[in-house]
């Protein structure tokens, strides 16, 4: 593999739901054209490893399996919400989406479309504006951070009845994990947390797991994963349609607007960290 | 609608004005192909975040900032577009579009193929094919009248009578991408209101063997002409 992409190759990437690994059970993935088998051997414990034999690092985390075809210097990320009591763990499974990883982020931190690619669900003209908000690459701890984000959702969650507007926050901690904080309508003051946790499987093509940890006592497993997986569907229409594949980081080739001032920062990041896996530098 | 030339990717669509206009399929924003856009009015919008473009390409309405005005630069890269004769013709160059005949005939359908369109040009010339019409006494042959870039006419040979048999054929040929081709298929001799659906069901199912035998040589070629009558209209 080209030796520009040694951060993307030393990081860590969601391999496999853990509650889905069963006791005896193996699956085959594929990280960066690498294939792995993740494993839970008879005795219970995890092992990941690539097509000759070579064990890769593991951890379980957020009700996922991750691992490396690197040496991941670094922790995994940490979301502190997650641990909270009281709270309701979603594990909404992997949707195979032929587009660049980071496009599939990018699309997760925009608001403005709402209207159009979820609408009546997240978004309905004509409340399409999109107020300033904040954004800020955070250098110490090395994220991008978005905060006071609104706008005004019909149906903002499974839990909310009628429209109204709905308060974000979008947290980016490694190139290819979104968290999204968003009011939560039964409990006002606390943050519902939906996450997407992307692994790579080529620059092009992607698996992108959703992953909550919602308050919600009310709604029925099945229906929290469906209205997630239906929203993610919707996405994806749009993300195996954009051209070029891969996220252009010349600011010359994509024309943004003050409503896409998270994405105007996160593909700055992406470009001053040096992590261009699933990106292009320039133009042709 | 998507059109695609060669290594070309277009966004054809028709206005509330009953004007046609094609776009590269690319909104400028976030690249998003505007083929999968929505028209209302004379604008074509973006599905991804709803930019508006008017006829020219340029960009009339931002949704996220409802109070902007979008700066006259920034839009869709139009490309030339005309109507004629019952089809849509692109180009990618400046060229005034070349003045051509006339054939006002009724449209039967458009048929993709696996070949290039010289290729496909070749064989059509090759074919000659017959009408096999139940009731006929021998067979008759179109020959081709006229043979242009992108479209070719056949001539219904004058020996040839019959209410039921399309007098002209006109085939265009849109280049789309790795060396494939689609065919339109047009035929004279009828209107939308005399019983034209017999006969363009017919001609649709000879569209499907004349694919079989251009795609498939060998399976196709067996059957050889045979499969290429012009059948059961009567």
């Amino acid at each position: 593999m080209n030796v520009d992409h040694a951060l993307a190759v030393n990081d860590w990437y969601p391999v496999a739901i853990d509650k889905l690994l069963f006791v005896g059970q193996d699956q085959k993935v594929i990280l960066m054209g690498e294939a792995l088998c993740v494993q839970r051997k008879d005795d219970g414990t995890l092992s990941v490893m690539n097509e000759t034999g070579k064990k890769c690092p593991h951890v379980v985390q957020y009700g996922h399996i991750w691992s490396s075809i690197g040496n991941p210097t670094h922790e995994l990320f940490n979301i502190p919400e997650a641990f909270e009591d009281g709270r309701r763990l979603v594990d909404c499974g992997p949707v195979r989406v032929k587009a660049s990883p980071l496009r599939v982020i990018e699309n997760f931190l925009d608001i403005a479309h709402f209207p159009f690619v979820h609408t009546d669900v997240l978004g309905a003209e004509p409340h399409t504006e999109v107020e300033p908000y904040t954004v800020k690459i955070d250098d110490t701890i090395d994220e991008v951070w978005a905060t006071k984000v609104k706008f005004f959702q019909p149906q903002a969650a499974k839990s909310a009845g009628e429209g109204q507007m709905t308060d974000y926050k979008y947290r980016v901690p490694a190139p290819l994990v979104s968290i999204l904080y968003k009011t939560c309508p039964p409990r006002p003051g606390q943050w519902d947390v939906i996450t997407l946790f992307v692994r790579p499987i080529a620059e092009d093509l992607c698996d992108a797991y959703a992953w909550m940890a919602l308050y919600d006592d009310d709604s029925p497993m099945e229906e929290l994963i469906q209205f997630q997986q239906m929203i993610f569907l919707q996405d994806r229409s749009i993300l195996e349609n954009q051209m070029p594949k891969l996220l252009p980081l010349d600011p010359k080739m994509e024309t943004p607007t003050r409503a896409d001032t998270t994405s105007i920062a996160y593909r700055r990041w992406l470009k001053r960290k040096g992590f261009t896996y699933g990106a292009m530098t320039r133009a042709g | 609608m998507r059109v695609v030339l060669g290594d070309q990717d277009f966004a054809t669509w028709r206005g509330h004005d009953g004007k046609v206009r094609t776009f590269d399929n690319r909104c400028p924003h976030r690249g998003m192909r505007l083929s999968h856009g929505f028209v209302r009015g004379n604008q074509l919008s973006c599905l991804y975040h709803g930019w508006q473009y008017g006829g020219t390409g340029s960009c009339k309405h931002i949704p996220a900032h409802p109070d902007l005005t979008p700066p006259e630069a920034l839009g869709a890269t139009s490309i030339s577009c005309v109507e004629f004769d019952g089809l849509i013709w692109l180009s990618t160059t400046e060229s005034e579009f070349s003045k051509k005949d006339a054939f006002s005939g009724i449209g039967v359908r458009s048929i993709a193929f696996d070949c290039g369109v010289e290729d496909l040009k070749a064989q059509l010339q090759e074919l000659n094919f017959n009408t096999d019409v139940e009731g006929l006494e021998k067979e008759y042959t179109y020959l081709p009248s006229k043979v242009e870039d992108f479209r070719m006419v056949f001539q219904r040979p004058s020996a040839l009578k019959g209410d039921l048999v399309p007098s002209s054929f006109i085939l265009s040929f849109t280049p789309t991408q790795n060396d494939k081709t689609t065919l339109h298929i047009q035929i004279t001799g009828f209107d939308e209101s005399s019983n034209a659906s017999l006969v363009k069901i017919a001609v649709s199912r000879w569209a499907e063997r004349l694919r079989l035998y251009v795609e498939t040589p060998n399976i196709g070629h067996a059957s050889s002409q045979a499969a290429l009558k012009l059948e059961g209209v009567l």
